[in-house]
């Protein structure tokens, strides 16, 4: 096997950790807006706001993830890796820093805390959005083919997403709380970021 | 070609996304906007992007990702957006509408969800810099995602119905394939791109016919419950419409949810407004007065008229209430009273940042099962609410039949007791004020009249209300088939443990 190549089992569990990754997105989403929606209100404004800075984050995140992978072709798995271990443990104190926030602004002019909650949300989306880039850059090595490497990863992190936001709505939401709705996705993002990590080192890469 | 790939990349995330949004809002209004309609929505779009995904990742596999077939999907993609109003409106009464209207969701997100690989592959060049390519055309999807919510909810929803701005976006779509069939055209492929073109310009020629389809999509949609559709006001806020019915009163829907009705009368009490005359026997000096929930007005027209009211502030979140007011000329003068202020804006904000203290708290809002209500019935906001009442002071909130509602008023004040569905809670008891009420009730008055006459009707109905009885928490917790809760932000059972 040469480095650049990976093995079907790999491949396919690189897949079903990506899937997973997009299901731990989908439910902070989901529970992220809940808790923001608490300090920032549930108007339009708000929801567009909150929308397009979760969009915002995932695009300038992947701007970085495609350099990186570029300029370290040889490290892609491990930025995923990385990136993943950031976006659990800005999971994992999330509900503290939000609502920190909220209170700390509780009287600032709506521009000052909409800015805030953007900046903060910009960390883990940041994150989030570099995740593919980096993957499809990892994967077209193999398959020589964008099209295809895309639309493989980008339908099993959609996938994965609609799983997370169908679990936490119709399920989490109904049987635990919201703050550990989001340990869980934490936990899940840990949990990737552990088995991809170590299949990765397992096999001398 | 890479700048052809961005552009289609950034159509295809602004339409997404804008669509989206504008599912979120019909769903909603369609089927009771619950926490679950957003979720089907959502799982709904997801699904279709990347059941998309996979078949754009077979058409790539085929060397069908071209400019000519980014084309005809978008002016798919277009068609089908056109016509959703239609659609929409002729499955919404059928049996299984809700599945139909997912079906519809799925189908526009897999075209737009094709387009993903089509449009990374077309853009993306392999070698030492295919990361970059790859994000670059990723980043322009996403900021047309970005760009979508804010054009279509800010915007778009301000000057359009939800129907028109889905055909808008059908004929953006039409707009983005001309591009891509330029360059098929280029490339030799004259029947096909030719064909495209045609399909684009009778989409855009039919518009004129569908346009009733979309501006009316909400009318088609709205509950009237018998009655005459009266009113329909529809904004970038939300949907309010009224319903005439029998007599000379009207219902107000909110979101498609009942909301209230405009009656004020205290005999014909159909919208139970004599728990809003009651206000004032359990109070006897409101001078401060925060209202939550403006809807038909009738609340706050009853509270206008009681004696000694200095001002009312009134937080709405759905100006167009104001517009629905002031066609009922019964309620209208309540906009022009000067101790009136009013507040667009989200009610627990608000007050978090008022810092103002009241007599009177009057929470008369949606019912306990729709999205985001946790935030009004939950133990967080009626701290909020205890925080901000002056000595003395009283809240008065409809829990809508919500006994864990209750119960979390109850956990926050010391007297906390039930009259029909509304907690009237403060920290003393207050009614001990009752026996005053019958009296109390002649003092109401609308420019300068008695609001209620001296007949034997009204003075039957004046002694029929001081002598009710208030329920207490633990006649509740007595009969109630499972231990009562306490609502927080934490766990919103009433959204979705014990929701709808």
């Amino acid at each position: 096997m040469t480095s650049s190549a990976i093995s079907r089992s790999r491949f396919g569990l690189l897949g079903l950790a990506f899937l997973c990754s997009g299901a731990a997105g989908l439910i902070y989403q989901v529970a992220w807006q809940r808790l923001l929606f608490a300090n920032f209100g549930v108007d339009l404004i708000s929801v567009c706001i909150i929308v397009s800075t979760f969009m915002l984050g995932l695009g300038l995140g992947a701007l970085a993830g495609g350099w990186l992978g570029d300029r370290f072709p040889a490290a892609t798995l491990k930025f995923f890796v990385l990136c993943e271990m950031v976006i659990g443990l800005f999971g994992l104190v999330s509900p503290f820093l939000i609502r920190a926030l909220g209170s700390w602004l509780s009287d600032a002019s709506f521009a000052v805390s909409g800015l805030a909650n953007f900046l903060l949300m910009l960390i883990p989306t940041f994150f989030m959005g570099a995740t593919l880039p980096v993957l499809i850059a990892h994967l077209v090595r193999v398959w020589h083919n964008v099209g295809s490497a895309t639309g493989h990863l980008y339908a099993l992190n959609t996938l994965g997403a609609m799983l997370g936001c169908s679990l936490t709505a119709f399920w989490l939401f109904h049987f635990i709380e919201l703050d550990q709705t989001i340990y869980l996705a934490a936990a899940i993002n840990f949990s990737v970021a552990g088995v991809v990590g170590f299949s990765f080192r397992a096999e001398g890469k | 070609m890479i700048r052809l790939a961005w552009f289609l990349s950034f159509c295809t995330g602004f339409v997404s996304l804008s669509e989206e949004i504008l599912w979120v809002r019909i769903v909603g209004f369609a089927f009771e906007s619950t926490p679950r309609a957003f979720a089907q929505v959502l799982t709904a779009f997801l699904g279709g992007i990347a059941l998309g995904a996979l078949l754009g990742k077979r058409l790539s596999e085929r060397k069908l990702a071209t400019p000519a077939t980014a084309a005809w999907l978008l002016l798919a993609a277009g068609s089908l957006l056109l016509l959703l109003p239609t659609l929409i409106a002729s499955i919404h009464q059928v049996p299984l509408a809700s599945l139909s209207m997912l079906l519809l969701i799925l189908l526009g997100a897999t075209l737009k969800g094709m387009l993903f690989p089509i449009v990374h592959h077309l853009g993306s060049s392999q070698g030492d810099t295919l990361g970059r390519s790859v994000s670059r055309t990723y980043f322009s999807n996403i900021l047309g995602a970005t760009l979508g919510p804010l054009v279509t909810g800010l915007l778009l929803l301000d000057h359009f119905s939800s129907g028109t701005s889905l055909q808008l976006l059908g004929l953006l779509c039409f707009l983005a394939a001309l591009p891509p069939l330029s360059f098929s055209l280029k490339d030799g492929r004259i029947r096909i791109a030719s064909a495209g073109l045609a399909l684009g310009l009778a989409g855009l020629l039919s518009f004129p016919a569908l346009q009733s389809a979309g501006s009316l999509l909400m009318h088609r949609l709205a509950h009237t419950e018998g009655g005459r559709l009266r009113m329909l006001i529809e904004n970038r806020h939300g949907i309010v419409h009224s319903v005439a019915t029998t007599g000379d009163e009207d219902t107000v829907f909110g979101g498609n949810i009942y909301d209230g009705k405009t009656n004020i009368d205290l005999i014909r009490n159909s919208n139970m407004i004599d728990r809003a005359y009651l206000l004032y026997g359990l109070h006897p000096t409101p001078k401060r007065v925060l209202v939550i929930g403006l809807s038909s007005g009738a609340w706050t027209r009853i509270i206008g008229a009681i004696p000694g009211v200095e001002s009312i502030d009134v937080v709405e979140i759905n100006p167009g209430y104001i517009e629905m007011i002031r066609a009922y000329p019964h309620l209208a003068p309540l906009l022009d009273d000067p101790r009136l202020k009013l507040h667009i804006d989200d009610g627990r904000r608000w007050l978090r940042r008022s810092h103002a203290q009241f007599d009177l708290i009057v929470m008369n809002t949606t019912f306990h099962w729709r999205a985001n209500i946790t935030n009004l019935l939950s133990v967080e906001m009626m701290e909020l609410m205890r925080g901000s009442l002056a000595p003395g002071g009283m809240l008065a909130f409809n829990t809508t039949a919500s006994y864990d509602a209750f119960r979390t008023a109850a956990e926050v004040f010391p007297h906390a007791y039930l009259f029909r569905n509304f907690v009237y809670a403060a920290e003393h008891d207050f009614r001990q004020q009752l026996p005053y009420l019958s009296e109390r009730l002649q003092q109401f008055k609308l420019n300068g009249q008695p609001l209620l006459p001296a007949t034997e009707a009204y003075e039957k109905a004046r002694t029929q209300l001081a002598t009710i009885k208030f329920i207490e928490l633990r006649q509740i917790a007595d009969i109630f088939p499972r231990p009562l809760q306490t609502v927080t932000d934490q766990n919103m059972i009433t959204e979705f443990r014990f929701g709808r």
